[in-house]
């Protein structure tokens, strides 16, 4: 019964391997694939922009705008990398006035201007999930499917919209998707918006135009395809993937620069940050599936080589009786070579046909469920079968090395007089318990007699562990970092260029708590990758700012320095290698400002830079982008903010977009939680029992020296609680330093983070490890209690 | 005339076996006084393990009497199991065997209250008997390999409910192995883990110490000394002894030797 259900854990193992493995290798092949569909430059795909140039203050009028495409063109500095076409579009941050069940929604909105061009299409394929045509009047728009289906919008309603020019109506004319806007999220948020709390539209120029109050040919955003698709400089590592094309943003940022005298800021698609987002996601995606794979499996393999070796004790008469009437090596390893092999193959084959058959598409409609887009034609490649199968049979047979070869090496002699059961205990551990009673001694010294297994052992439960701890430890900090949970705003406000004023007005009249913020986009000198500079009125680590600055080294900045002083982010300190006390130069767009680094703030996903706002403002020359409100009792936001403002964000959207994500991720979050914990069972048990049924003969014998099983129960209660202490301390080290590592592999500059596991998670991690090995003693006292001492007084005397 | 320590009449003890049933003990009357020294000897299969699994209360005899100084001695009830066995062994009727599971599981309930439990209560007494009056020798010694040669003693003290440091000495000096106090079993010989599992079983002051085969796995040399050591460690404690051998050379330490046969007692001579 019990080798039947160690041999069933065992198999259970391998196929949670290979069934975990096979869901996030479908997933991540399966977006991979998807994305390069609809970003590819084919009739089908949107033809995603190679380059972006964009005014981060204002807008260029028509002619200035095809000017600097001409300009780009004209000496466009790499032959193998050709321009095929430069073509300059409006963007602009707006809101959408939404009526649902008779409340007035102020939607925060992003508002393109998309004529048929050839470059950042709408994507509408074939599928029940769009529909219509283009916007081609000056009051038409095609509304994106993630914004349409969360208000219920259909083609041919009539929708209301702004952007800070009053609202105007537009019609429906289509249901579709942008490449930029595929992960659904508001700027500089990582969760997908919930549904109705954000919105674009794609709309004609004649139609951003009239909305945005712009002339005609207006552009704050000039996109350039090359020939193909290059590739493109990564965020997240030191070397140059792209450079090429590197070179040609190089070329594109010195023209601009040379006609125009606006700030403007020039990116590959690792700038925009929907799309860096899901490419992130699949890489990590597909990183991480044969590491989980390869993970499981080596949990499995562990047991296998305990298990087996234990085999190998209980039959080692058998093995040496075997050897002594002459049976060869060579035969006696193979019987134990085939064990793990079987074992392998048949978990294996479960894994595969559930992981092709419900974990892979579980996965793809969880995307489907959680990022809005169809995954169009997902299917389960033979190469990811294949290399699935390779790592874990792999892993099982090299488990099944070492015990064959003992197997294949015992001395029968040795055996047959018993030798093998002689063995010298630790000197070391012997003085450190000695003046322990002998009982604890006892203990504490069976606790630690097998070393390799109890580390192997406790490498399998830290591993299993890890699965569970990551994703609490995970969830714990993210919480915070997402929702802003320590912040004291209500409503960040985005107005157009010097419009603070009314809404300060709006403010004052309501009775609202406001602050001025200055958002703008900046780089350091030498680097291409942007960071957000937030200018603040009040820069404080008390609870009560309306942004409480987590400062972890150094002190708050100084106002009105000679060199204006400033706080980074610790993403932007390490992938800078920036430190507390130097001065750095930052650049924005055109303008070059020298900063001195008065400390180091946590907490921030994307990356920032914190200024005085008077400090930000002088070296820029705009004065606010946005207001924070701190709303009274029974007052809300109302359509007069909503026509003065270019969007507006609220934090109750961000905390409830949270909720539903922990809500949309709930059962596979429990099933991961669960697995984990389910793993650490099977492995912890199994070694403890082995442990047990080792010590058959020396527990027999203390029962007929007349030991109480009273006494006995202790002294195993005491071991396996002692197993689980330590197993739990290393187990929930272990999972600190591998999920802190697995983090700084995954971290990107647009997505940084950082684990600080809390107290509580860390002690409910040991607990786990402690209850488990803890509750597998009355399985180990049943045992003893069932022992037939007549059976053991003959093995003890004969 | 005193109360015999151990009192057996009739005593039988049957297995069932799928071959039939097997009498290893079959009516044995035996008394045995304090201060004897019995050694049992016969040839294998004979029933002298058997009588002394029943004399420790390992074993429980299947009919007759056994009183240890004049107290009856703890044995298991007889618990007819068939029922249980049937559900749980393997039968003919194959269409029956995906239910086992789970029948053992919904009956596992009323199997642990009739039978576990009673059996895992009778088990304890007879512990607690052993405990209160048997010292055991073993032919392994069966010495733990983690604890030193004094704590080995103080072991079975402490789960007796007493540590007694200065008796372990004591009998450690008695068995000769005074100098060999802080040594792992490992580090010493045969012979001398043999003497520190007789210190050891005379460590809770037994009234009955018992040896199986104690000498068998040691040289003629060794088992001579080691049996002078047991002799000169009973005297000394006042304990009745009964050990089992198949070496005839033994009989000179002890005072009685009974000699069985297919279960039953053959002959039953005082020495000297």
């Amino acid at each position: 019964m019990k080798r039947r259900l160690m041999l069933f854990a065992v198999v259970s193992m391998v196929a949670v391997g290979l069934f975990a493995g096979i869901s996030f290798g479908t997933y991540a092949n399966s977006v991979h694939n998807l994305y390069d569909n609809i970003y590819s430059d084919d009739e089908e795909g949107t033809n995603l922009a190679d380059v972006w140039v964009e005014n981060t203050a204002s807008t260029w009028d028509g002619e200035i705008a095809n000017s600097l495409c001409s300009e780009i063109a004209q000496n466009w500095p790499d032959p193998d990398l050709p321009l095929v076409s430069c073509e300059p579009r409006v963007v602009v941050d707006g809101l959408m006035f939404h009526s649902e069940e008779g409340d007035e929604k102020l939607v925060p909105a992003v508002w393109h201007g998309i004529d048929e061009g050839r470059i950042d299409k709408v994507w509408m394929p074939e599928h029940e999930c769009c529909s219509g045509r283009l916007a081609a009047a000056d009051d038409e728009l095609v509304l994106d499917e993630h914004a349409a289906s969360g208000m219920g919008i259909e083609v041919g309603d009539i929708v209301s919209i702004g952007a800070g020019h009053g609202s105007m109506d537009f019609t429906v004319v289509g249901i579709g998707y942008h490449p930029y806007h595929l992960y659904y999220a508001l700027e500089g948020s990582i969760l997908p918006a919930e549904p109705g709390t954000f919105a674009t539209g794609y709309l004609s120029d004649s139609g951003i135009e009239r909305l945005a109050n712009l002339s005609a040919g207006s552009a704050n955003l000039l996109l350039l395809d090359v020939e193909g698709t290059p590739e493109f400089d990564l965020q997240s590592t030191e070397e140059v993937e792209g450079e090429s094309l590197s070179q040609a943003i190089s070329y594109v940022r010195q023209t601009v620069m040379d006609a125009d005298d606006s700030s403007f800021t020039a990116y590959d698609r690792s700038g925009v940050q929907s799309v860096e987002f899901l490419r992130a996601d699949a890489e990590g995606a597909s990183l991480s599936y044969p590491v989980i794979t390869g993970m499981i499996a080596m949990v499995a393999g562990i047991t296998i080589f305990l298990s087996l070796q234990r085999l190998i004790q209980s039959q080692a008469r058998e093995i040496a009786i075997l050897r002594t009437l002459g049976i060869p090596r060579s035969a006696i390893m193979p019987g134990f070579i085939l064990a793990p092999v079987a074992i392998g193959l048949i978990g294996s084959t479960i894994g595969i046909i559930l992981g092709a058959a419900f974990g892979g598409p579980a996965m793809v409609a969880m995307y489907e469920e959680i990022i809005g887009i169809p995954a169009i034609g997902f299917s389960t490649e033979p190469s990811l079968i294949l290399q699935n199968l390779g790592i874990a049979m792999v892993v099982v047979l090299i488990a099944g090395i070492k015990p064959a070869y003992e197997a294949s090496t015992i001395q029968p002699l040795d055996i047959l007089r018993g030798q093998n059961e002689v063995r010298l205990s630790s000197r070391g551990i012997q003085r450190l318990t000695s003046r322990l009673p002998t009982t604890v001694g006892l203990t504490v010294r069976s606790s630690v007699r097998k070393p390799m297994r109890l580390v192997f052992t406790f490498f399998a439960v830290g591993l299993s562990m890890l699965i569970f701890g990551t994703m609490s430890m995970m969830m714990d900090s993210m919480d915070n970092l997402v929702t802003g949970a320590n912040q004291n705003w209500d409503a960040q406000v985005n107005v157009p260029f010097g419009g603070e004023g009314e809404v300060i007005e709006w403010a004052e009249e309501n009775g609202a708590d406001f602050e001025s913020m200055l958002v703008f986009p900046g780089n350091a000198e030498g680097d291409t990758r942007q960071f957000l500079a937030y200018g603040l009125d009040v820069i404080s680590t008390e609870d009560d700012a309306m942004i409480p600055i987590d400062l972890s080294e150094g002190q708050l900045p100084t106002l009105d320095a000679d060199t204006p002083n400033v706080l980074v982010d610790e993403g932007t300190m390490l992938f800078l290698e920036w430190e507390v006390g130097q001065k750095q130069t930052v650049m924005f767009g055109p303008f070059s400002l020298e900063v001195e680094i008065s400390g180091v703030t946590s907490g921030e996903i994307s990356r920032t830079i914190y200024f005085h706002r008077s400090d930000l403002s002088d070296a820029i020359g705009l004065e606010a982008t946005s207001v924070l409100l701190t709303l009274p009792e029974g007052i809300e936001l109302d359509d007069e903010i909503g026509e003065m403002s270019v969007g507006i964000t609220q934090r109750q959207d961000l905390i409830d977009s949270f909720e539903s994500l922990l809500e949309q991720q709930q059962g596979i979050y429990n099933a991961i939680l669960g697995l984990g914990i389910l793993i650490a069972v099977a492995v912890l048990s199994i070694t403890l029992l082995m442990n047990l049924s080792e010590r058959d003969s020396e527990l027999a014998t203390l029962r007929v020296l007349g030991a109480p099983i009273s006494r006995i129960r202790m002294m195993i209660l005491g071991e396996h609680f002692a197993i689980g202490l330590i197993g739990g301390i290393l187990s929930a080290a272990f999972t600190i330093v591998m999920a802190q590592y697995l983090i700084s592999q995954l971290v990107q500059w647009a997505f940084y983070f950082s684990l600080q596991p809390n107290f509580a998670s860390t002690l409910q991690l040991i607990l786990i490890v402690v209850v488990i090995s803890v509750l597998s003693t009355p399985i180990g006292t049943s045992r003893i209690s069932k022992m037939d001492l007549v059976e053991k007084v003959k093995d003890l005397s004969q | 005339m005193s109360m015999p320590l151990v009192s057996m009449k009739g005593l039988e003890r049957h297995y069932h076996m799928a071959s039939g049933t097997v009498r290893a003990l079959d009516g044995i009357d035996l008394e045995i006084s304090e201060g004897e020294r019995i050694i049992l000897l016969g040839p294998s299969g004979s029933g002298k393990t058997t009588l002394l699994n029943c004399i420790s209360a390992l074993d429980s005899p299947t009919a007759g009497t056994y009183r240890f100084a004049g107290g009856e001695v703890p044995r298991a009830p007889e618990i007819p199991l068939r029922w249980w066995n049937r559900i749980t062994t393997e039968s003919r009727t194959a269409w029956f065997d995906p239910l086992r599971p789970l029948l053992r599981l919904l009956l596992y309930p009323l199997h642990y209250f009739s039978y576990s439990r009673p059996m895992a209560k009778a088990s304890e007494e007879a512990t607690s008997f052993r405990r209160e009056n048997i010292g055991y020798v073993f032919q392994f010694f069966n010495l733990l390999q983690d604890l030193t040669v004094l704590e080995n003693i103080t072991l079975i003290q402490e789960l007796a409910g007493g540590r007694d440091e200065a008796r372990a000495r004591h009998l450690l000096d008695l068995v000769g192995l005074s100098e060999e106090v802080d040594r792992f079993p490992a580090e010493i010989s045969g012979g001398q883990q043999q003497r520190v599992a007789i210190a050891r079983s005379l460590a809770k002051k037994p009234r009955l110490l018992l040896g199986d085969e104690l000498t068998g796995n040691l040289d003629s040399k060794t088992s001579g000394m080691v049996m002078e050591v047991l002799v000169k460690a009973c005297q000394a404690e006042g304990i009745t002894c009964v050990f089992v051998t198949h070496d005839e050379s033994l009989v000179e330490y002890s005072t009685r030797a009974v000699r069985l046969d297919s279960g039953k007692i053959l002959s039953d001579d005082r020495i000297g």
